[in-house]
């Protein structure tokens, strides 16, 4: 673990975000000490609008000052910015370097907006929801594999890209009246088996509490 | 010695046209195997069993989706041309305006060509927006990559062969030349790129294959809105 000094890294981040979370796991993992800053959604700071105009949302890497934006991209930020520290896309290999990155692409389009739209919606939105949400998990555990983790004996790119939403299992499971360790038995294996990680174990919040969190924004939108 | 490289795609699709460029600049030869878009392949579906659409690339024995995957893996693969620029922070921030383009660009762009009414108003004034900020990149250079085209160059290529047709076809214009000067010099200049002169698709061949399928394209369009 490198010393006091904090190479200059911050991360404006909103504490249940997963995809704040992937950029705290990789940072991890990468044994790179960071400042955190938690940001305020519903009242976006200067800095926060500053470091990134376009999307202004979380999470945003600053190095020295110097932005980057979109977990995905951050994490691969990282990998290139700090080449001596363990490496999240397999290193020197094209092929397998492209298929984490379709696989954690995959992840993006698919499982958080099917997520929303389990706890949002209702009648045949939701069934549709519940379907699709099935489906997406089913196919991660096909490319999950044999495997210990996504990457083969490694945790890696895809691993950061899914586990935060490990811990939205548990609200899936509820609103979808689904059960992940039945319709996944590996999926469930491997969630457990990142859990162990100190970095996982750190940055995740209970699944407990992010339902809790759900629940909240449920009243807040006056949905029942 | 390679194995062959063999792109599943078609000449209309701008997705299809990321891999052919990126495969041109870096001066490997392919081959196209034209995909029946309305009638998919026991290939297609067999190689992209996942989202089932092109461009897929094969290489060997190796199948890779999803276009940008597909130009990272093709700048990482072979010899030639950087497509990426060297520097971390460089790369971030071209993968961040590749992303730019199909997550916040893509859907306004197409949807305020080709629906009409009060929603297309909304649609035109978020294309318009986002354009702003990719005039703005450009800052009076020749192309996002600098001097030469780059991986934003390739990822915004829906902006350059098919701006002037989908203009054409519709009868909508969103990309004011006055508005928009640098990006419409940019077109052009990556119109007339030389590297990518045998892929840059036939314009009358795409005028034709738009105006063939105008109705469809059109409720398409509608769909996606709705979505």
């Amino acid at each position: 673990m490198a010393g006091e000094k904090k190479q200059g890294l911050q991360l404006l981040d909103f504490w249940v975000s997963p995809f704040g979370q992937r950029c705290r796991i990789a940072l991890d993992e990468k044994g790179l000490s960071y400042e955190y800053l938690e940001q305020d959604l519903a009242n976006k700071s200067e800095l926060l609008l500053r470091a990134n105009p376009v999307h202004k949302k979380i999470p945003v890497l600053l190095h020295a000052g110097r932005p980057v934006c979109e977990s995905l991209i951050i994490v691969q930020y990282l990998d290139e910015a700090f080449p001596a520290t363990p490496a999240l896309l397999p290193a020197g290999d094209p092929y397998a370097r492209a298929q984490a990155r379709f696989w954690a692409d995959y992840v993006d389009k698919k499982l958080y907006d099917c997520g929303t739209r389990l706890w949002k919606l209702k009648g045949d939105g939701h069934a549709q929801a519940r379907t699709e949400m099935v489906e997406i998990l089913r196919t991660l555990e096909g490319a999950l594999g044999e495997g210990r983790f996504f990457g083969g004996e490694a945790f890696g790119f895809v691993d950061v890209a899914l586990v935060p939403f490990t811990s939205w299992f548990l609200t899936y499971e509820r609103f979808g009246d689904l059960s992940v360790e039945k319709e996944c038995p590996k999926l469930a294996a491997w969630a457990k088996r990142c859990a162990e990680r100190p970095s996982v174990a750190k940055n995740l919040y209970p699944p407990e509490k992010v339902y809790e969190f759900i629940c909240g924004l449920k009243k807040r939108f006056g949905i029942e | 010695m390679s194995p062959p490289i063999k792109i599943i795609g078609h000449p209309v699709s701008p997705f299809s046209h990321r891999v052919e460029a990126a495969l041109r600049l870096k001066g490997v030869p392919y081959e196209l195997i034209e995909e029946d878009l309305s009638n998919k392949s026991e290939l297609l579906l067999a190689k992209n069993p996942v989202h089932k659409k092109v461009p897929v690339l094969l290489h060997g024995d190796r199948a890779i989706c999803e276009s940008l995957v597909i130009v990272q893996y093709v700048d990482e693969a072979f010899d030639g041309p950087p497509l990426l620029p060297a520097d971390p922070n460089d790369r971030a921030m071209a993968r961040f305006w590749a992303d730019f383009m199909d997550s916040k660009l893509l859907k306004p762009f197409w949807l305020a060509h080709w629906i009409e009414g009060e929603a297309q108003k909304a649609q035109v004034e978020e294309a318009k927006q986002n354009l702003a900020l990719l005039e703005e990149q450009l800052k009076g250079r020749r192309f996002f990559g600098g001097d030469t085209i780059g991986y934003v160059d390739i990822a915004a290529c829906l902006l350059a062969p098919w701006l002037s047709v989908i203009e054409e076809v519709t009868g909508v214009t969103v990309v004011d030349e006055n508005e928009y000067p640098a990006l419409r010099r940019w077109s052009r200049e990556y119109n007339s790129y030389e590297d990518l002169k045998q892929c840059v698709p036939d314009r009358d061949q795409l005028v034709a294959f738009y105006n063939e399928r105008k109705e469809g394209y059109k409720m398409f369009a509608s769909a996606w809105l709705q979505q």
